[in-house]
């Protein structure tokens, strides 16, 4: 297939690192190329926003249903393996994400599971059942900083919130209709962006990876969702140990920075704790939390003044630059950010965090530490 | 700083400057890399095969070690790296003891300091040791985890004094295995931790015999989930790459032989792996899987292993091939994707690969070279992959921790 590319941006880094070709293809979808040279792997990271189509009670987990279904009718494995290859996918709350691993070299099989991936089909019943049965499966195994942070996001945003795992009752409900539905208004151009990362021609990559989309259809006529603001609250769940979970704004705003910042700052006082953050251009959560029972991190957090707080403020900002650069510093890495960004606003870049974390203030970083604080935060207490 | 220990010192450095091979009895690699924006320490202490009360004490040690140790306190320590984002970190595997410096690239000598303090002047107080204790008794492993590992450690009988024995007789320089990466110049890592360690010795003649205690694994599952591994025999030398290969070949994607049985024709499970497992010199070929609680599970380690086995029986070059093909691309490209049973592997990244540089010398005799790890698998024939993974197999211990008995 064939068709007429829309040069959207031609940027920059000619030369000796590398160098990006964006494309916005007639459907609406984004394909962006990086060059790596070098590099032993390709990687292409197809992601599909959930604007049209946000998680719902009534539908809670017909997102998930239908990775699972995609990627098993794709059969894109055998070929892809064959070849030096992997395929795993993974739903998000704001996404969908498809990621293809190849050697250097074999960006035709790469390409060829892409286009496998998004290449239309029906699912029968049965299929539906197998698929909610692996799932049922899959969400046994969701581990206690999972089963907290989601405790989190549904106190903070309740239906908005819920958990991308799905419910396992309303999965098994599904028709093949609904799954169809719910696959138009997922793959469709304007909620589609794909980022390839490589050593390899942009323009040839560009060419291969647009024809693999170019029969996506276009917007599924639906409004854009997009995520309210949270509230504080507070959650119990099955689970060992505590969170605390801080409301941000997109990963562009100036409150995800700050909070990040707070965040890993906090967590470094904290010995055995973990921070959770998925980047997204909605409003969303960052979870500080413990696993072990009586970690003492509601203690800690709500008992800290302005004199214990100051001198975390370098040190939030340096693990966030950090954090930052680990979500850039490898070709896969970068490629994910920048698509999980793409699919929803192909105006923003990842920069834009390391915009904003460079103009976080000591005022802002106090804010975000006492974004923690049991006023202004999602406490969420794990228990039998 | 007395006349003897500058004599060393001068020897050595002088016995640098000749090429000879560096004195530090274990092993030491410098790779400067002058566009690095800092510097990162991966270190390793390698252990003979543990018991379960050597790795309770192990596992304390890790927890502890943070505490503080010779000039750092707990506050110190942190600081000197967490300030310029990479938090030090210390990870207790079945095998080996793994610390992860970073500190800033004009700051290399701190972080080797701290762990030379580590290595060899741990605190270990009363304090840092009960709150190891506190937090791994109270710790609930995720599901995947105790299929990993599904030993029951008894960290409650492990006295203070214990762990610190655990510590003088392992942590030893013989046993250790660290690479250096950072914008250094070349020579600058060797010769000052050369220095720093000019009077580190073996405490020779007072090493404890191996512990004999069997390993017993959790009486029942911590999670809505049974879990079952398979453990086979323990491989060493040069059947470690063929046992690499059957891992790929067997665990290693959705072709592999437990995806297409285990999750796709049985539906027994989501996730499932092969994988090997690091113990004691070598390594052992292991199955592991997770799954909701069955009638008939008491039974599936049996059944699973027989189904496997006979699935081995019809490999076909396609499969071998496969393997080798997953296997090139992630040894070169992704760490974290080898199948080795090391928790803590992120990505491709330059710290993964400093590890497995640390690691795999340890516990092979050889440099970690995937190309020529990859030239090894390639000259291992169809039979020989099958009679490795059936072997594994059919020598495997099962170990099944319930679901159901927890409810």
């Amino acid at each position: 297939m064939s068709f007429s590319w829309l040069l959207v941006g031609l940027a920059a880094v000619q030369g000796a690192t590398a160098s990006y070709q964006t494309i916005r293809l007639p459907n609406d979808a984004v394909v962006l190329v990086e060059r790596t040279p070098k590099a032993s792997m390709i990687t292409i990271q197809l992601f599909a926003s959930s604007k049209f189509v946000p998680e719902a009670t009534l539908t809670h987990g017909y997102r998930h249903l239908l990775e699972h279904l995609m990627a098993t009718a794709s059969e894109a494995d055998k070929e892809l393996e064959a070849a030096g290859g992997l395929m795993e996918a993974q739903t998000y709350r704001d996404c969908m994400k498809y990621e293809i691993i190849a050697p250097s070299g074999a960006l035709d099989a790469a390409v060829v599971a892409l286009r496998r991936i998004v290449t239309p089909h029906t699912y029968g019943q049965d299929q539906i059942a197998t698929e909610v049965s692996t799932i049922r499966q899959e969400l046994a195994l969701q581990d206690d900083a999972d089963n907290l942070a989601n405790a989190g996001w549904k106190a903070a945003y309740g239906e908005d919130g819920l958990s991308p795992g799905g419910d396992l009752d309303v999965m098994a409900q599904a028709t093949p209709e609904d799954i169809q539905s719910v696959q138009a208004a997922t793959f469709c151009g304007p909620a589609v962006a794909v980022v390839v990362a490589g050593d390899v021609d942009t323009a040839v990559a560009a060419k291969l990876t647009a024809d693999a989309i170019a029969a996506l259809p276009r917007s599924p006529d639906l409004p854009e969702s997009h995520r309210p603001e949270g509230k504080p609250g507070n959650a119990q769940v099955q689970a060992s140990g505590e969170a605390r979970c801080a409301l941000v704004g997109g990963f562009d705003r100036p409150s995800c920075a700050a909070r990040m910042a707070a965040a890993l700052a906090l967590a470094s006082q904290l010995d055995g704790a973990f921070v959770t953050y998925t980047p997204t251009l909605e409003p969303g959560l960052v979870t500080l939390g413990r696993t072990d029972a009586g970690s003492g991190l509601a203690e800690y957090i709500d008992g800290l003044k302005r004199e214990d707080m100051e001198p975390l403020y370098q040190r939030g900002i340096a693990l966030a630059r950090r954090w930052y650069q680990i979500q850039m510093s490898t070709p896969a890495a970068e490629a994910d950010l920048r698509a999980r960004l793409l699919c929803a606003n192909d105006a923003i870049r990842p920069d834009a965090f390391l915009n904003q974390l460079n103009a976080v203030s000591l005022e802002n970083f106090l804010d975000g530490v006492r974004a923690f604080q049991v006023k202004n935060a999602v406490t969420v207490l794990g228990g039998p | 700083m007395g006349g003897g220990m500058l004599t060393s010192v001068a020897l050595l450095l002088a016995m640098l400057r000749q090429g000879e091979p560096v004195v530090f009895p274990g092993r030491f690699v410098e790779e400067s890399v002058p566009n690095a924006t800092q510097n990162e320490i991966e270190a390793l202490v390698l252990f003979r095969k543990l018991g379960p009360r050597d790795r309770a004490a192990e596992e304390l040690l890790a927890g502890s070690l943070l505490g503080g140790a010779k000039g750092y306190n707990h506050d110190e320590m942190r600081a000197a790296t967490v300030d310029i984002g990479e938090p030090l970190r210390v990870q207790a595997y079945p095998d080996c003891l793994r610390i992860t410096i970073g500190t800033a690239s004009n700051d290399l000598e701190s972080g080797l300091e701290i762990l030379h303090a580590l290595l060899t002047g741990a605190d270990l107080s009363d304090d840092s040791f009960a709150a190891a204790r506190e937090s791994l008794v109270f710790q609930r492993k995720g599901p995947w985890e105790q299929a990993l590992d599904p030993a029951d450690l008894p960290f409650r009988k492990i006295t203070r004094h214990e762990m610190e024995m655990f510590y003088n007789q392992n942590v030893v320089p013989e046993a250790t295995s660290i690479v250096v990466t950072g914008p250094y110049s070349p020579g600058q890592a060797r010769s000052a931790w050369l220095e720093l360690v000019s009077d580190w010795q073996d405490p020779k003649g007072v090493r404890m015999a191996p512990e004999i205690e069997r390993t017993t694994p959790m009486s029942s599952s911590q999670g809505p989930v049974s879990t079952l591994r398979l453990q086979g025999p323990q491989v060493t030398g040069s059947t470690i790459p063929v046992a690499l290969l059957a891992a790929y070949a067997l665990g290693v994607g959705k072709e592999s032989s437990v995806f297409r049985i285990l999750r796709q024709r049985d539906r027994i499970s989501y996730r499932q792996e092969a994988y090997l497992q690091g113990e004691g010199p070598g390594f052992c070929l292991c199955i592991a899987t997770a799954f909701l609680p069955r009638e008939d599970e008491a039974g599936l380690g049996e059944r699973i292993r027989a189904e496997l086995v006979a699935d081995v029986e019809h490999w076909s070059d396609v499969d071998r091939s496969r393997a080798l093909a997953l296997a090139s691309t992630t040894l070169t490209g992704w760490p974290n994707l080898v199948p080795l049973n090391l928790t803590g592997l992120n990505g491709p990244s330059a710290q993964d690969r400093s590890f497995l540089e640390a690691y795999w010398p340890m516990k092979t005799g050889e440099a970690w070279n995937p190309a020529a790890l990859l030239s090894e698998m390639q000259s291992v024939s169809l039979e020989n992959l099958k009679k490795m993974a059936k072997s594994a197999l059919l020598g495997a211990q099962a170990t099944l921790v319930s679901a159901k008995a927890s409810g």
